[in-house]
Order: C-alpha cells, then structure tokens, then sequence
C-alpha cells in the first residue's frame, strides 16, 4: 500500500485517450500491475491505461496524474471518494458523474466538467469549457449535488439544469449560464453572457459583475440575502477564494424568475457601492 | 483539616449535578447589538427546568471569524432534561425571538454532533411555501421570507449529553459582601467556553430544597438551612458570623466545562467579608455528577488528584491558586454516599 498512486504520461498524446478508469476509490484496492490493466479507449481502440502512463505505488485513494493530459477526457468520471490531483490541463468529463472525493486540477479543463455530478468537489484553477456542471447528453438534469469551483472563466451552459449544488466560476461565463436551473445556485464572478437563468423553475444565479436580466424576469427588491453571506463566507474560507468584503456584506439587487417557468428562481445582482 | 483559599473555608463538600441535553444556538446579526438583543430575548425566563421547562444563556460573544456568515455572533447554550423536550423549547423560543428580531440568522453551533434535530426544518413552515432551502458546505439551510427580508437557520441542529446544576455557594459576613464575591466570580466565570450562568446576572439568592415541610405539591421551597433569618429556629448549617448566601449555579456541556468553571469562580469569589464557599448536593444520590469543592481547587479531597493541597491557616494569606494548577477528573461517578446525609446540612439543588 502506498500513500498515493503516480500516474506519469509516458509520452506526448497524439491523439484523444478516453480514460474513465482513473478514480482513486477503484485504485484503493488494486496492485500496481491491475492499476497499468485497467482498460482505456484510444479513440475506438481498446488500449491499457499502462500503455500511455507509468504506473507508482498501489493500492491508494490518492492519486496523481502527471504530464499534458489536456487529451484525456473522463478523468475522475464517476468517482465515488479519494482525492485526485491533475497536474496540468485535462480534457473533457472530467468529474463527469462524480458522486465523492475531492478532484483538483492545476489548470484548465474541457467541456462538460462535473457534467451530472452527484456529490464531492471538484476544482479548477484554470478555464472550463462548456456545461460545466450541466447535463450529460442525454440527460435531462444537470448536476445533482457537490461544488465545482472554477477560478477562470467558463464557457456556455454553466450549470445549466442542475438539480442540485453549487457551481462558482472566478472569472466570466458564457452564454446561457445557469439556463433552465432547477435548482442548486451558480455563482459568476465575472461578465455573464446572454441567455442567464433563462427558463430557471428554483435556481439562484448570482451576478458580481451585471447581468442582461430576462424579460420573464420581475424585479422584486434590494437587500442583503443571508444565505450568500454564508456562502461567500464559506468559500472564502474553505476554497481561499478571494471574495470581496463588499461582496459578503453588500446589498443585491433580487429578480424572481423565470415567470415563464415556475418562477421560483432568483437572479441576485450584486450593487457596486 | 481546614482548606482555605485567602482565608475564605473550602468546605469538604461536592456539588451534585446531572444529565441534561444541551444545544448551541450561534445567533448572528449586522451589529453585536442586535445579536445580543436576540440572544436576550431567547435566554429569557430559562433560569430553572422546575419552572421555565429550560435552562438557557450566553455562552459567550463570537468574533466575525467564527460565524458562519461572518458577521458578529453570540453562542447561547440551552439545556433540558429530556431530548424531545429540548427541540419543543428550541422550535417555540427560537420561533418568536430570533425569527422576529431584526437582521438575525440562526446557526448550529454543534455541527458534529450525532444526534439531530430539525428545528430549521419546523420553523420554515413560516414562511407558507414560499420558504426555500440551500446547501452550503454540506449544511442545509432555510430561507425563511419575512417583512425585513429573509431569515436564516439551520435546518438541523446537533443535540449532546451536558450537565446541569453544577453549583457553590457563597457564606459571607454581609449581603454586600455576598453580592460582591458573586460579582466577582461571576465576571471571573463569564465566557468560558462550555458554560453558563442561567440565573439573574448569574447568581441565585433563593436556593431551594427539594419538597416542602409544610405545603404538598410544592416541589421546591426556600432552603431553610441557609436562610440566616431563620438562623434561630431551624436546623442551621450557616457557621458563625454568616449573615448572607448566594449561589452560583451552572451548566456545561460535559462535567470538565463545569469544572474549570467552577475552579475559576471560586477562586475569584474568595474574597474579604466571605467566610467558607460550600455547594449544594442531596448527599450523593440523585445526580451522577459530584464536583468536589477541594478538588477542583486542587485541594486534594478523599482520593483527590493534582497539584498539592493548598492548605492554609484559619488566618488565611498564602498566594492565590493558579487557575491551571488543579488536577483534572475533579467531578466523580457517582456512588452510594459513604455516609448519608443528615438532615438539611446540604444545600437543596431544586430551584
């Protein structure tokens, strides 16, 4: 047994690696030579993930991805606990389903981030692409549970439909972000593109940085929501996020929406002092 | 042998408390005043379970780092004999003094705690379906929309075995002298963590023993013995000199919280004019919990630990003890008094 499994990518990746296998809870229990068996896609090649990655150490729910892996896709998919660090740039579904543990990765990932995510945290100290936290294809709801926090920006669909959860991203969020939320709150530092909260039932958009408020939506008042306190507060201190006193403390402005929906939803803008 | 701390006795005797239930409500507020204006309205009339069905006080003032939300707090700790008694008080007092003062929210300050009760949960029905829950940190939370804008609470709030009725007892020379050794302990005393005061200011004048001599039904009444206006005509267990007595009750959430509490306190209220510090049991058969006076002053009692015993002259003098210098374990199991009691030698514990 080993404090932490070490993935190194032997070489440079020609071409998209499907690698779904790599969770640190389905690594607890295997030796080192089961770890370098366990299958991954090449494309529509059925490959061993040994093939692409050194295999260090055993039998551990820590693991660690090391070299350009901004080709392989899946990372973390459906994982269920342990702790998993992506030191670089990963692909796509990454924590895609994940229902546990905590998944860091040290730079930007691709589309459909946490995509029908379930529980545990998922951070991202880069950019995330498209529908993070959003829908898996297919799917009719997106995340269900758990935190994702993106210190960059986000592409479109930023927790669009999620069910559940918290969803924050540092920087400025696409088109559509928070789109048909049923629930859970999406938190955007940045610029917000068009379409925000649109067709959102319950769900909370919160705007640091403005927002194009929807004609569906009604304005309803200005005040100092209690709940964001705590929320900020949490994130300032469990995630070191460098949320703004002003942010914590200050006065915003609430939307009710979508009335075209269930109209349970809010869009809370926050007011520059 | 004579214990004494400045001159003041230290009678060889215990406090007798028991098992209560015990929650942490944090309340927090856009200014510490109307934090504590929350806090004083839910801590009101809960001096004693006998007649407000709860005991209940400020713990202590919480600094913005330590709230939830990160604005001031204060904790207050509640206690009741029994669990379910516990969520009834916490869901009608939390219900018509926190929701309804201005700018507060109500959090857990017992996150880790097993056992759980969905206060939050009860009291969101407030809102008439127009309330909304959110999960932060693995916490659910309630928005409850009001006319101010919107309370917070925890939907759940942790619940856990604390102990009620840790006590002593001041024997002074004069009402003043009483009242100030009581100021001081209980300034000594307030905002330890894991204790409070539920009494007036922190002190009771009206011990009671258990029953009555004269009336049925009343399940306390004044504790003659210690009444020095009756001095004459009862079996008096004031010494000589005594013209004056106040108690000082308490309740922590496990016996050491008591303990510490209780060495702090005596120490400060052994004062000029105080003439012995005694404590209140019912001879050992009631409460598990027995806080020996001169063991927690690291006085050494009959199987006594820690620091030496600071045995002094009747005369009094001697440097003060140090806080940290008593051993711990001071509150012991309970068992059969090696002899019982006789008579109303013991303060009464029921109040």
């Amino acid at each position: 047994m080993s404090d932490a499994v070490v993935l190194t990518l032997r070489a440079p990746l020609a071409h998209d690696l499907d690698a779904e296998c790599v969770a640190p809870d389905r690594f607890a229990d295997l030796a080192r030579r089961e770890i370098g068996e366990l299958p991954v896609w090449a494309g529509r090649t059925r490959a061993r993930l040994g093939d692409f990655f050194a295999v260090d150490g055993e039998r551990a729910a820590r693991v660690r991805v090391r070299g350009d892996v901004g080709r392989v896709h899946a990372l973390g998919r459906g994982m269920r606990g342990g702790a998993l660090d992506v030191e670089g740039s990963a692909g796509d579904a990454v924590g895609a389903g994940m229902q546990g543990g905590t998944l860091v990765v040290h730079g930007d990932v691709g589309h459909d981030a946490g995509a029908g995510m379930a529980g545990g945290v998922l951070c991202v100290s880069g950019r995330a692409g498209d529908n993070v936290g959003g829908a898996r294809a297919g799917e009719s709801r997106g995340m269900s549970g758990g935190e994702i926090v993106v210190r960059g920006a986000a592409g479109s669909d930023a927790g669009a439909l999620a069910r559940r959860g918290l969803v924050v991203v540092g920087g400025a969020a696409g088109p559509g972000a928070g789109r048909a939320m049923i629930a859970g709150t999406l938190i955007v530092f940045g610029e917000l593109g068009p379409g925000a909260a649109a067709w959102s039932k319950r769900g909370t958009l919160v705007a640091m940085c403005g927002v194009s408020v929807p004609r569906t939506f009604r304005y309803a008042c200005t005040y100092r929501p209690p709940h964001l306190a705590v929320t900020l507060t949490y994130l300032r201190r469990h995630y070191a996020l460098a949320v703004e006193d002003d942010h914590v403390t200050g006065e915003y402005r609430r939307y009710s929406g979508d009335l075209a929906e269930l109209g349970r939803g809010e869009i809370l803008e926050w007011i520059e002092p | 042998m004579s214990v004494e701390i400045r001159g003041v006795a230290i009678e060889d005797t215990f406090a007798e408390a028991f098992n209560m239930r015990v929650a942490r409500v944090v309340i927090t507020a856009r200014s510490p005043r109307w934090a504590r204006e929350a806090a004083r309205s839910l801590t009101g009339f809960a001096t004693s379970v006998i007649g407000c069905k709860c005991e209940a006080g400020v713990e202590r003032e919480l600094g913005d780092g330590e709230t939830p939300d990160g604005r001031p707090g204060i904790a207050v700790l509640f206690f009741t004999m029994g669990s379910d008694d516990l969520v009834k008080r916490l869901v009608e007092r939390l219900g018509q003094t926190v929701l309804t003062c201005p700018t507060t929210a109500c959090f857990d300050g017992l996150p880790d705690a097993a056992e759980r009760m969905t206060v939050g949960r009860a009291l969101r029905v407030f809102g008439d379906g127009f309330q909304a829950s959110k999960v932060v940190g693995g916490r659910r939370y309630w928005r409850v929309p009001v006319m101010e804008g919107e309370f917070l609470i925890d939907e759940s709030f942790g619940r856990l075995k604390g102990v009620g009725g840790g006590n002593f007892l001041i024997l002074a020379e004069s009402a003043d002298a009483a009242l100030g050794a009581a100021e001081a302990a209980v300034d000594a005393m307030r905002g330890l963590e894991g204790v409070i005061l539920p009494f007036p200011g922190g002190v009771v004048r009206s011990g009671s023993k258990v029953g009555s001599k004269r009336y049925k039904g009343m399940v306390a009444t004044t504790n003659d013995a210690y009444a020095p206006t009756l001095r004459a005509v009862t079996a008096t267990a004031l010494p000589e000199g005594v013209n004056s007595v106040l108690e000082i009750v308490l309740d922590g959430v496990d016996a050491d919280a008591i303990s510490r509490a209780m060495r702090v306190g005596i120490d400060a209220a052994c004062v000029g004019g105080v003439r012995a510090i005694t404590a209140g049991n019912y001879g050992g058969k009631l409460g598990p919990h027995h806080f020996h006076l001169r063991r927690i002053m690291g006085a050494g009692s009959p199987g006594g630990a820690g620091a030496p015993p600071r045995q002094q002259s009747a005369t009094g003098g001697g440097a003060p003890p140090h806080p940290s210098a008593a051993g711990g374990g001071e509150a012991s199991p309970a068992a059969p008094p090696a002899t019982p009691p006789a008579g109303p030698t013991d303060a009464g514990r029921a109040r």
